[in-house]
């Protein structure tokens, strides 16, 4: 195997730029100039896959539906419903919660408890949702 | 700034029928050669174009037009991509070392009968798509925003958030590699 052909990596960057420019200086080496700008011709003839035609029809459908539904209204009301939920469990928390807040330094667990089901609700309802969408347009 | 931005922006929060289509129209190409150079996987780069476009819509409204529309989205393309690679915990990247081998990668990747033909510019061609999945995620998006979207240094920076420098030394490196990974497929008996 014949090794490839090296520039002086001191040149190359000049040989580099004289090849994007079109630009032929007498003290670069010629041959590595061609070798760029086949480069450059075959870097931009390279061909990729493309989107699948009507990408941005379904696009504008998916986001039509995105607009319609009451996203924020229906996650407030989620988020309420979380909330009444465990504000109705705490009494029969109660025994529990202060034996917690003896072990754990006076940790207020009523409230961490209530503030933190109502987040995991409202970003499981988030995930949910957005899973739905997606399986609309795929 | 761009007029037919502005009309397109204004018309796409105004929920005008239509205009969002038109955007993605206008600005597909772009994110999904970003995407697709970074991912590389065709299905999962598809769902990523999605998720990016859905992204721009839902934030459109702080789009300032301190930027070309298409940067911005390009912005969103490219945390999109490197957020999912780090997800897969793939490098943007090589290590210095990784760097050595791409010269077995390449011959890995090919096939070997290729390798018996003069490397003209067709046989170039059948060897770049090849040489360019050797690179790594970030030079070879580099690369291609470059040399096949067009953008200049200062629009690439804006897209990636990257300084000017450290993107034209990413790009001398990526062509340097590439001529040297081509010419090595040439000279192979």
């Amino acid at each position: 195997m014949n090794p490839p052909f090296r520039i002086d990596p001191d040149i190359e960057a000049r040989v580099q730029i004289a090849a994007e420019a079109l630009d032929d200086p007498a003290d670069l080496p010629a041959e590595a100039i061609t070798q760029y700008r086949r480069l450059y011709q075959a870097i931009r003839s390279t061909s990729m896959a493309s989107l699948p035609p009507g990408f941005a029809a379904r696009m504008e459908r998916l986001t039509r539906d995105h607009a319609e539904q009451p996203d924020g209204t229906l996650r407030w009301l989620c988020l309420g419903g979380a909330l009444l939920s465990i504000s109705a469990a705490i009494p029969s928390l109660r025994p529990i919660i202060p034996a917690w807040s003896a072990a754990f330094g006076g940790v207020p667990w009523d409230l961490v408890l209530l503030t933190g089901t109502s987040a995991l609700s409202a970003a499981l309802l988030g995930r949910l949702m957005e899973r739905a969408r997606r399986n609309k347009t795929s | 700034m761009d007029t037919d931005d502005q009309e397109l922006v204004t018309a796409v929060l105004a929920r005008t029928p239509g205009a969002f289509e038109r955007l993605v129209c206008r600005h597909e190409k772009l994110v999904w050669h970003l995407v697709q150079r970074m991912v590389e996987r065709p299905d999962e780069a598809r769902e990523l174009c999605q998720e990016v476009f859905l992204r721009v819509f839902r934030q459109l409204h702080q789009f300032r037009h301190e930027s070309a529309l298409g940067t911005w989205i390009g912005r969103i393309a490219f945390r999109v991509a490197s957020r999912h690679l780090r997800r897969r915990r793939l490098p943007m990247l090589e290590s210095d070392s990784a760097g050595h081998d791409v010269g077995e990668r390449l011959e890995e990747v090919s096939d070997p009968v290729d390798l018996q033909h003069r490397v003209e510019l067709d046989d170039l061609l059948s060897h770049m798509a090849k040489a360019l999945a050797t690179l790594p995620p970030l030079l070879r998006t580099l690369i291609t925003l470059y040399h096949l979207d067009e953008l200049s240094i200062s629009e690439i920076a804006a897209v990636t958030e990257l300084p000017e420098g450290t993107i034209k030394s990413h790009l001398f490196r990526a062509r340097q590699r590439l001529r040297s990974l081509l010419e090595s497929s040439r000279s192979m008996p």
